[in-house]
């Protein structure tokens, strides 16, 4: 008899994990603009930013090829043209993929280096991922975020001069995640080790070389750096202090926990018929990075899986302790969201997913806040 | 240079192709914009010929809101590296 009511415990504390959800509201605000003036920046276009500080977030004009800053300041937007980057020469800095910011220096990532680029010295220096041997073998080794589809890459702490990248031998299809300490000049591959398999198994690709981005996403947040996929829900955060790493299953209600593998490429298909396959696989749901608001909770935008009428898109919320306290269908409360966003004074922003007129920058406020429990 | 501010956009879509006609320092690097899946499709094949092998870049999809990743498998003929 104790042995059955020993079991019934188990039982019951097994279930009762990870699956509080609670009532939280999320209010859309009215559409309102940006106006992006003499900028090149173009809405039509995702731009790569990067946060500066709580309220500047600095924005690539690929027009002009200058680091603009885009200030939030009571209540508004104003964006402050900024000073334009050479393409060539000592100072030139080539076409990358991210960049952050540190005093006067900046941080350009490319798929294969790190630029590091300070206009006060005579030249930039370049450091080769290809000349790191990180997975045992020699090989190429590509460096990329993960999600697709919101152009920044929250993994970088000029306090501690830390950068951490998700990076892939692309001969062995190993991945790994690289701490970059630009300070000591140190890079070393995380004691981690990702799921590979599952990486492997999601990963498809055309004979010419092009296919889908499935790299691990990485979220840095104080001593907090959350590795989690576009494919699949689940995610781990490892905790800097106290060195240590933990996973987190993941569940849901509205979506699928993951996308379903994809399709073989035969060696005969065109690449039409590749291509549907690699659309097919973006087209399932997928996970978007984690961004932090304030100290209270975490969250991810995540698209579900597309169907006739379109793609909902959803909300998911974290407490502080990454336990997912609930999931919003955004779409349903505003269908003009899009997937990008930014956060700045602790307050999510999210752009519509129209943009009719490429000089100004439509976006709406979203405002969460934890029901009250009489309502 | 400050360019004119008109059809930023198309710019940008159509600034790879002219890279790849116009400068001997192929762009086989970074992100680039693209519209349809045959544009993606052909800024690939024009990257295949023009850079070195393990050249990486990403493509964005504009129009479907995609992204892809190119690793280029071998040195394109016209590239730095052909034999």
């Amino acid at each position: 008899m104790k042995i059955y009511f020993l079991f019934l415990i188990i039982l019951i504390s097994c279930s009762v994990e990870n699956r509080t959800v609670e009532n939280w509201e999320v209010i859309i605000g009215r559409e309102e603009k940006i106006k992006l003036k003499t900028s090149g920046v173009s809405s039509g276009v995702p731009f790569k930013y990067s946060y500066l500080t709580d309220n500047r977030v600095l924005i690539f004009d690929s027009f002009h090829r200058s680091v603009d800053t885009l200030l939030y300041y009571n209540g508004s937007f104003t964006l402050l043209p900024g000073n334009q980057l050479p393409l060539e020469g000592p100072l030139g800095v080539p076409n990358f993929i991210n960049f952050w910011a540190c005093g006067s220096t900046l941080y350009f990532l490319d798929n294969k280096s790190i630029t590091i680029f300070n206009k006060y010295e005579d030249e930039n220096k370049v450091l080769y991922f290809s000349e790191l041997d990180f997975f045992g073998k020699s090989g190429i080794v590509a460096v990329s975020r993960g999600d697709g589809f919101n152009f920044n890459y929250p993994s970088f702490d000029c306090d501690s001069g830390n950068i951490f990248l998700a990076a892939k031998n692309v001969h062995s299809g190993l991945s790994g995640i690289l701490q970059f300490n630009f300070r000591s000049n140190d890079f070393r591959l995380m004691e981690f080790q990702l799921d590979n398999e599952e990486i492997k198994k999601n990963t498809v690709s055309l004979p010419m070389g092009l296919g889908v981005i499935n790299f691990p996403d990485v979220f840095l947040s104080r001593d907090n750096l959350v590795v989690s996929y576009a494919f699949k829900g689940n995610f781990h955060v490892y905790n800097r202090k106290y060195n240590s790493w933990r996973n987190y299953d993941h569940y849901a209600e509205q979506y699928p926990l993951a996308k379903n593998l994809p399709q073989e490429i035969l060696p005969s298909y065109s690449n039409h018929q590749g291509m549907a396959i690699l659309k097919d696989w973006q087209d399932d749901v997928s996970y978007g990075s984690f961004g932090q608001l304030g100290e209270r909770y975490f969250f991810r935008v995540v698209k579900g899986r597309k169907h006739n009428e379109g793609v909902n898109l959803f909300l998911e919320l974290f407490d502080i302790t990454f336990r997912k306290v609930d999931e919003v269908n955004l779409t349903n409360l505003q269908p003009q969201l899009g997937t990008r966003w930014l956060v700045l004074e602790n307050e999510l922003f999210i752009f519509s997913k129209n943009q009719p007129k490429e000089d100004e920058l439509a976006y709406y406020k979203v405002a969460i806040q934890k029901k009250n429990v009489n309502d | 240079m400050r360019y004119t501010k008109k059809n930023k956009f198309r710019f940008l879509i159509m600034a790879f192709g002219l890279f790849m006609v116009s400068s001997t320092a192929f762009p086989c690097g970074g992100t680039y914009y693209a519209c349809g899946e045959d544009d993606v499709l052909d800024m690939g094949m024009d990257a295949l010929l023009n850079c070195c092998e393990g050249s990486t870049m990403s493509f964005y999809d504009v129009c479907s809101e995609q992204a892809y990743l190119l690793v280029v498998p071998e040195d394109g003929e016209n590239s730095s590296c052909a034999p």
